[in-house]
């Protein structure tokens, strides 16, 4: 069992450290149900959703790059209500614990969300989805807004490339984990027509810029953080956990190989797993980062040092 | 929807503009309809394949082989294995009783028709396909004899327009992907004038092939609005009633 949350009255405990990331699993993850033993996954966390309804962007929604895919969908979503009603009894009866991830729009409809999901039975956590021009005190305005309306543990996302400025003012304002981080965005020319696109970037090679960002934050905050970002294999993830992440967000990976998220989460799991150099079986758990491995043992770790804002020695430059 | 491996078997190159590839399938595959695809993703590619899975649209089915029409952009040989996602979409809905079919391809390549035109016709079913802007560069000896072939001009008019669409029992219309939204549109207004705004339900239908990401549903990024509620087009369709659909 791993406790992915900070503890607290209701923190977010799960079997296996291997997850999709929101946006690419759906809302209840049956699009994968044939594909996936879904069994298998620590947890399920749904496309983004917001207070109302949005449609689908117009223009072009995605664009092959050389190393990715350019991604611009507009985050089309029935509306939370809709989306709890329709999803949320097969939340509540499903294998895994279900992380809804919500967009932080306006702190009111953040609000209305987190009180809606509060209520609902089939929850286990709250990702926010913060905006990519949030600056620290947008952070604590919406995360001191969804906590004064819900006893849900909060896992908070960061923009990849202010990610390290922001993991303090979202720690300090309570959010249970920080989920690093959003993929950035990008523009292109759609070759269909031939038009300049932005949207979010993805591919494989997004995991060296997220995974030294998981480096960076992980030392200096105080709670736990998922790796997310370019996951393509079992030794990208276990990347992430060695940089400090208690757990990982695979993203488009999903979408060109579905079942390598099984492989992800078997091999993180407790099929395959290696042990850090040294430690005692009673002193490993599945998930334990170096971080928390070095703090079991007593040593010096950079968490020792509050001022420390540069990735730690072992990752190299 | 499963995973499974395919082997490409043959590859033809049957114009300047398009290749087809022959696979051996897992038989599971031979249950494919009309309208449904596959979603590939070359195991064994030396070439910069592209990062996500692309749809293979079937042209011919059998018990363990699949033929797909692809554009030249990828080079394929013989021996590489592919991942295949199927089915993708649901089978393009007949109407009950359909003895005379209409298929309109505008400025793309009706691949999708095929089967259909070809099953269509095997079960004594009149097809008149009409094609417009580069659909005329097609190589029509790939659909069978019976199919009347008729081109439009670049206003979307063809010869006894009216009266073809008034003699059909089922329109089918494909478009390229940045053209559909207004190419479908111009089609169901058309159609509305031509038969007082009374269009049956599933009378006029839009093929809907874009870009996927996930082909699954997941993703979101394929919808359609919908009058109601909206559509997912590699759940839901290709085939969209346009009497469903919101143009905007």
């Amino acid at each position: 069992m791993i406790e992915i949350t900070r503890t607290g009255k209701n923190p977010l405990v799960i079997d296996n450290p291997v997850m999709p990331a929101a946006g690419i699993f759906g809302y209840d993850g049956s699009a994968y149900s044939e594909l996936i033993d879904l069994s298998k996954l620590g947890a399920l966390v749904t496309n983004p959703i917001t207070w109302r309804g949005r449609r689908v962007a117009r223009g072009p929604r995605l664009v092959s790059l050389p190393a990715g895919v350019l991604v611009h969908t507009g985050l089309p979503n029935p509306g939370l209500p809709r989306v709890v009603e329709q999803y949320g009894t097969r939340w509540k009866r499903g294998l895994l614990p279900v992380i809804v991830h919500i967009v932080a729009t306006t702190p009111e409809d953040v609000v209305r969300c987190a009180d809606v999901l509060d209520r609902c039975d089939g929850v286990a956590a709250i990702e926010l989805g913060l905006h990519d021009q949030s600056t620290p005190a947008d952070v604590e305005t919406m995360i001191g807004a969804v906590l004064d309306h819900t006893q849900l543990a909060l896992l908070v996302r960061l923009p990849l490339y202010t990610a390290v400025g922001l993991a303090r003012a979202a720690s300090d304002a309570g959010a249970g984990a920080l989920v690093v981080a959003a993929p950035p965005r990008g523009t292109a020319r759609d070759p269909l027509t031939g038009v300049l696109a932005g949207g979010r970037l993805y591919g494989p090679w997004l995991k060296a810029q997220a995974l030294r960002a998981v480096g960076q934050i992980a030392p200096i905050v105080e709670v736990p953080v998922i790796g997310s970002g370019g996951i393509h294999s079992p030794d990208d993830a276990r990347d992430f956990l060695e940089a400090g992440a208690v757990a990982v967000q695979v993203d488009t990976l999903v979408w060109t190989q579905p079942h390598m998220l099984e492989v992800i989460a078997r091999n993180l799991g407790g099929l395959e797993l290696t042990r850090a150099t040294g430690a005692l079986a009673d002193e490993w758990q599945p998930g334990m980062g170096q971080t928390m491995f070095q703090q079991r043992q007593n040593r010096p770790t950079l968490l020792d040092d509050d001022t420390a804002a540069d990735p730690p020695d072992r990752l190299p430059e | 929807m499963r995973e499974t491996q395919a082997i490409i078997e043959r590859v033809r190159r049957l114009s300047a503009d398009l290749q087809q590839l022959e696979l051996s399938i897992d038989p599971a595959l031979s249950q494919l309809q009309p309208g449904q695809s596959v979603f590939a993703w070359v195991l064994e590619n030396n070439t910069c394949s592209a990062y996500l899975r692309e749809q293979w649209i079937p042209i011919a089915v059998q018990a363990s082989t699949l033929v797909v029409e692809l554009r030249p952009q990828q080079v394929y040989a013989p021996g590489q294995v592919v991942s295949l996602l199927a089915p993708v979409g649901r089978p393009v809905p007949l109407r009950a009783g359909l003895s005379r079919l209409l298929l309109i391809a505008e400025d793309e390549a009706p691949t999708p028709f095929l089967l259909l035109a070809r099953r269509a016709v095997t079960a004594g079913i009149a097809v008149t396909l009409v094609l417009g802007g580069s659909a005329t560069r097609y190589p029509l000896e790939q659909f069978p004899a019976e199919v009347e072939i008729l081109r439009s001009d670049t206003e979307w008019k063809w010869p006894d327009q009216v009266e073809t669409l008034n003699w059909a029992d089922q329109v089918l219309v494909l478009a390229p992907p940045q053209a559909q939204n207004e190419t479908y549109g111009s089609l169901y207004s058309t159609i509305g004038q031509l038969r007082h705004h009374d269009i049956p339900e599933g009378f006029v239908s839009g093929l809907y092939y874009q870009r996927l990401a996930c082909g699954t549903g997941a993703c979101q990024s394929c919808q359609v609005p919908g009058r109601g509620s909206d559509f997912l087009t590699c759940t839901h369709g290709p085939a969209l009633d346009l009497k469903d659909i919101v143009f905007r």
